[in-house]
């Protein structure tokens, strides 16, 4: 009995020894509660409900920038620095797939050999490094293949990949085309952002809206939770009204001829005439090394005195204000003197007594005459109806950076006795080439002044947030009769004016040459000799119904300065291209399906095929037979389509193929093909049906 | 339904508290799998099947052995010991490799693997019940009583510490218990206990002079546990699991965040399992808590109770031993939990996933409900 009451109080012992320990762990459970456990984990961070978080910014994808056709002009590009954590391998693992890893990884990026790789990673995992860097930025694409390599397939936990250091980065894939209006977004020192382009000037649609994320401590760092607080908004895509096969050829166009007068820059601008949609801006400047970069908006930053070409204002101006006529009769005589300030025709012995037209045709400077003949006593008027036609104002784009054009107006400082002649033929007046295009645009247009729009809708997954309507500036700068007249003379510039160059055999060019001098960077003309010129060509085509509007500026040309030469040809190089590749000019040659017979002779052949042309010739055909080879028959209903029997594993029947077709059945039957003559087989050996010769050679005769 | 209900015998209390168990670790390991789905991959609900299967597996196991005279138990303990001593060389060799560790046998073509030190666990337990009854009167017998019991000890912890220091501790510490028990003489165990200490710092010595061996493989591991634990303020990120299961226990609060809604359960590895009391806190509340705990106790009185009431002194030995077991693993997670203790992987029995400790804990239950019915059937007649 004693030993049962030994096993008794030992048994109750062993109880109240558990009761104890469990009273500890009750004891600990609830001490824990007072205890801020989450302070020894985060000392630094703020301490936000019981265990700590913080909030992390999602930073949406910026944004496309794409051309009229969807092509992507400006893309967002994720790259990923791939890391490695060598320590999480196990060992057996390790030793079996390092080689093999490292090859693969050699395979991909051969900067470094297999066995370098290895010792590379090997050292790693001895020395305890956690962090090994295995590539910068890599494509998505790698990554992708990466994540397939031997250990690393095991994920991030047993394999050690590290892959999700993620930079975006934004790229060009047209490279230099349009990139100076395409533009960018820079943080300046002081905080404030450079907008430069349509990345700057939509940088808020581009950019979307961050979204807000909490995120938890854990031992061994920050860790998402998936907790979004606030849904990031995706940057939106903005379709611009570029069109890149335009861009293009105005880009290199505009490249080429800048190259060959070794010119110091040159913009080239092509809009659309009846929405203001600016097809295609290039702008170049000359680098140190000679070759040209879009390095500064010329079309639209740049004002400088126009020249000829804004003799079209002068004379509108004059016409609306019923002064003259276009058949009014003038004497230009190559001299003309203002006060003591002399200007000249660039024929120096002039042009005769010829009509206003025909002066604005050769661009002769007699313009200036008549234009201060009828303001001379009220030149506040011809400013006044300059004004009118919107030439004063800045066109208000959207993208920044736009010069104020430069107009006088009577009695302010700037104006002299000479002002109203220097301004009839384009000085003492100021406009970006863009603005000088407007105007333009507005005469192709009957009258409507609108404003270039860059941007047509601004797209956040496909669906449309902001659509840009055409902008209506003025909606009629003139009245019908002047437009008819200037149009005529403006087309007059190309048939037999300064711009017959440009004549092209397809279509009409209206337009006009203007060669101005500007001034140097010391402000002044310069000596002769060293004078900077600036060649324009601004005009629109077809001159009948106007599609698009181009205008061409090329400033210090060395080789020559006269509109038509220098910026002419690039003008008609971009409007030829540009007519070219537009189908809508077309009228196609045979609209009409031609229904009935005679039909063509017809070869046989591969039923996919015949099916395939004379479905596109719309040419009626039976097509019942589902074998891959057929004959064909000319019937007065259409083609008839007949079963055709090609022997297997013998001399395929060839008669009456093409030799493409022919030559291709012989081959496959393991044999060789000799041809001879054209059309179709009309004979062939061996015949269809005997047995095959391996290598051996089967002769065609074609008709 | 009454005749099914009938069908279990034994003590209606364990039967209760271990249905409950077994029901709801089916909810709670739905419910914490997460950190495995992350890293394994997989769904949770393939992980609540693998455990379910288990579960199934146990309670037949369960109710097979419960109709069983006792008697068997102590005429198969030896097979069984030679059995497990087996298994443990078997893994040694061959078993798998979790964490560094290789504790575990796959089982061919069920796929489904066991832990070896499970099943010796229980083994020895019986055993030495065994070997102490046939010896009681030799203990003090150096060559004759005392030997003969502690050998079968240390073949089997010594077997187990190679990869598994803390299940081998405290099945040590579990067999002292029930040598104390046993009447077993303190004095003697005093030198094993003295030259066995001296003998492990010769170990940890010779691991540590000569790496190369690898006589210790884990030796790092064991090391990093407790060093850790010693300053745990200054080496936090390391500590990590200690610390995430703190988090656990304090954020779940009195009431807990909700089944479900546990966070650390994402973090803590071995949520499901080593640290599931954590886990348990932080969805269900301290005041579930205390109902575990309350469940727990009650379950080792009953156990108790059915131990004193015998009159058999193998199965009085049987029964405590196991009460002990059970509970020395549950209250070894918890202190886990709560930081008391060093990290060590012991399993809460009936709730955890874990498939061989869940089929050997049914199986003990079976044993100490056939005891149990055995005594009915004696008071009965």
């Amino acid at each position: 009995m004693k030993e049962r009451k030994d096993i008794y109080w030992r048994a109750y012992l062993i109880y109240f020894g558990f009761v104890a320990l469990m009273l500890l762990v009750l004891f600990q459970t609830l001490s824990l509660q007072w205890q801020d456990v989450a302070k020894d984990l985060d000392l630094t961070e703020e301490n936000e409900g019981k265990i700590p978080t913080r909030l992390r910014e999602r930073i949406p994808r910026r944004g496309e920038i794409l051309d009229a056709n969807r092509t992507p002009l400006v893309t967002s590009v994720p790259f990923y620095d791939i890391h490695m954590d060598p320590q999480v391998v196990e060992e057996k693992i390790f030793l079996e797939e390092i080689s093999n890893l490292s090859r693969e990884l050699a395979k991909m990026y051969p900067s470094m050999s297999a066995g370098d790789y290895e010792r590379y990673i090997r050292r790693a995992r001895k020395n305890g490094k956690r962090y090994l860097l295995i590539k910068k930025r890599v494509t998505n694409e790698e990554r992708r293949k990466l994540r397939e390599f031997p250990i690393y397939n095991l994920g991030r936990l047993k394999g050690g990949l590290i892959d999700t250091d993620e930079t975006i980065i934004r790229k060009r894939p047209q490279g230099e085309l349009l990139k100076r209006t395409l533009g960018f977004v820079q943080k300046n020192a002081d905080g404030t952002f450079l907008r430069v382009g349509i990345e700057g000037a939509y940088n808020d649609y581009l950019t979307g809206e961050k979204g807000e994320e909490i995120e938890q401590k854990i031992s061994t760092g920050w860790k998402r939770t998936g907790q979004i607080v606030k849904d990031a908004v995706e940057g939106a895509d903005v379709i611009t009204t570029i069109d890149k096969e335009i861009q293009e050829v105005a880009h290199s166009e505009l490249y080429r001829q800048l190259q060959d007068q070794g010119a110091k820059h040159g913009t080239a601008i092509v809009m659309e005439v009846s929405t203001g949609h600016v097809k295609a801006i290039a702008n170049l400047k000359r680098g140190r090394d000679g070759n040209y970069y879009e390095s500064y908006n010329y079309g639209i930053g740049t004002k400088e005195v126009p020249g000829s070409t804004f003799k079209l204002a002068s004379l509108m101006a004059a016409l609306e204000d019923k002064k003259i006529h276009m058949s009014d009769t003038v004497g230009a005589y190559g001299k003309y003197t203002f006060y003591d300030e002399l200007l000249t025709d660039s024929k120096t012995d002039g042009y005769g007594r010829i009509t206003i037209k025909r002066a604005f045709e050769l661009s002769s400077n007699v313009i200036s005459r008549v234009i201060y003949n009828a303001y001379r006593n009220e030149p506040e008027a011809f400013v006044k109806r300059l004004r009118s036609f919107g030439l004063g104002d800045p066109l208000g784009i959207d993208l920044e950076g736009e010069s104020d054009p430069t107009l006088y107006a009577p009695g302010s400082t700037n104006w002299s006795g000479i002002s109203l002649p220097w301004m009839a033929i384009g000085y003492e007046v100021q406009q970006t080439p863009l603005q000088t295009l407007a105007f333009y645009n507005a005469v192709a247009n009957n009258g409507r002044l609108v404003r270039p729009l860059f941007v047509s809708e601004i797209r956040r997954n496909g669906q449309i947030v902001k659509r840009f309507d055409p902008v209506t500036l003025r909606s009629k700068i003139c009245s019908n009769s002047t437009l008819t007249a200037l149009q005529r003379a403006l087309e007059g510039v190309i048939e037999s004016g300064t711009g017959s160059a440009l004549k092209s055999a397809y279509f009409k060019i209206a337009g006009k040459t203007g060669t101005a001098r500007v001034l140097n960077s010391d402000l002044r003309y310069g000596n002769k000799g060293e004078e900077k010129h600036q060649a324009s060509f601004v005009g629109y085509f077809p001159a009948k119904k106007p599609i698009y509007s181009c205008i061409v500026v090329i400033t210090a040309p060395n080789k020559d300065i006269y509109g038509a030469s220098v910026s002419g040809t690039v003008f008609s190089a971009i409007a030829n291209k540009v007519y070219a590749s537009t189908l809508s000019y077309h009228k196609a040659i045979n609209e009409q399906p031609r229904l009935k017979g005679p039909f063509p002779k017809s070869m046989s052949g591969s039923n996919d095929d015949l099916q395939t042309v004379y479905r596109n010739l719309q040419i009626p055909y039976s097509k019942k037979i589902q074998e891959e080879w057929v004959n064909t028959k000319v019937s007065d209903k259409g083609i008839l389509f007949q079963t055709r029997n090609i022997a297997r594993n013998a001399m395929p029947n060839v008669m009456g193929l093409s030799a493409k077709d022919a030559v291709y059945l012989i081959e496959k039957s393991g044999m060789m093909a000799s041809i001879k003559g054209n059309g179709k087989v009309v004979a062939q050996y061996p015949y269809a049906g005997s047995s095959l010769i391996s290598g051996g050679i089967a002769q065609i005769v074609l008709k | 339904m009454n005749k099914y209900l009938d069908y279990l015998k034994g003590d209606r209390v364990i039967w209760i508290i271990t249905l409950l168990m077994l029901a709801f670790s089916l909810v709670s390991v739905y419910s914490f799998v997460p950190i495995l789905v992350k890293i394994e991959g997989g769904t949770p609900f393939k992980y609540l099947f693998k455990h379910f299967v288990y579960v199934l597996i146990g309670l037949g196991l369960m109710l097979w052995v419960h109709r069983k005279d006792p008697k068997y138990f102590s005429m198969l303990s030896k097979l069984a010991f030679y059995l497990a001593v087996g298994l443990l060389l078997f893994t040694f060799f061959f078993g798998a490799k979790v964490n560094g560790a290789g504790r575990w046998v796959s089982i061919p073509f069920v796929g489904l693997t066991f832990q070896s030190s499970d099943f010796a666990k229980l083994a020895i337990i019986v055993y030495l019940s065994r070997l102490m009854v046939k010896k009681s009167k030799l203990m003090n017998d150096w060559k004759k009583g005392f030997w003969p019991i502690m050998l079968p000890i240390f073949i089997i912890c010594g077997l187990i510490v190679k990869d598994n220091f803390s299940t081998a501790a405290i099945l040590f510490s579990i067999c002292l218990v029930m040598l104390f028990l046993g009447k077993v003489p303190f004095g003697k165990i005093a030198i094993i206990l003295g030259s066995g200490a001296i003998f492990v710092a010769c170990l940890v010595g010779l691991q540590k002079a000569v790496p190369e061996i690898n006589l210790l493989p884990r030796l790092e591991t064991w090391e990093n546990r407790i060093l850790n634990r010693m300053d745990d303020e200054k080496n936090v990120a390391a500590n990590a699991q200690a610390l995430n299961a703190k988090l656990g226990i304090y954020n779940g609060g009195l009431m807990g965040q909700g089944v479900g809604d546990g966070k650390l359960k994402e973090y803590i590895p071995e949520a499901y399992a080593d640290f599931y009391y954590a886990s348990f806190v932080e969805e269900f509340g301290i005041i579930s808590a205390v109902f575990l705990i309350l469940l727990y106790l009650i379950l080792l009185f009953r156990i108790i109770k059915i131990a004193l009431r015998s009159d058999k002194l193998f199965e009085t030995y049987l029964c405590i031993g196991i009460g002990i077991l059970l509970l020395s693993q549950a209250s070894v997670n918890m202190l886990v939990c709560t930081g008391i203790f060093p990290v060590t992987g012991q399993n809460m029995p009936l709730l955890a996933m874990g498939g061989s400790a869940l089929i050997m804990t049914c199986l003990s239950i079976g044993i100490i409900q056939s005891i149990a019915y055995r005594q009915m059937k004696t008071t009965n007649e």
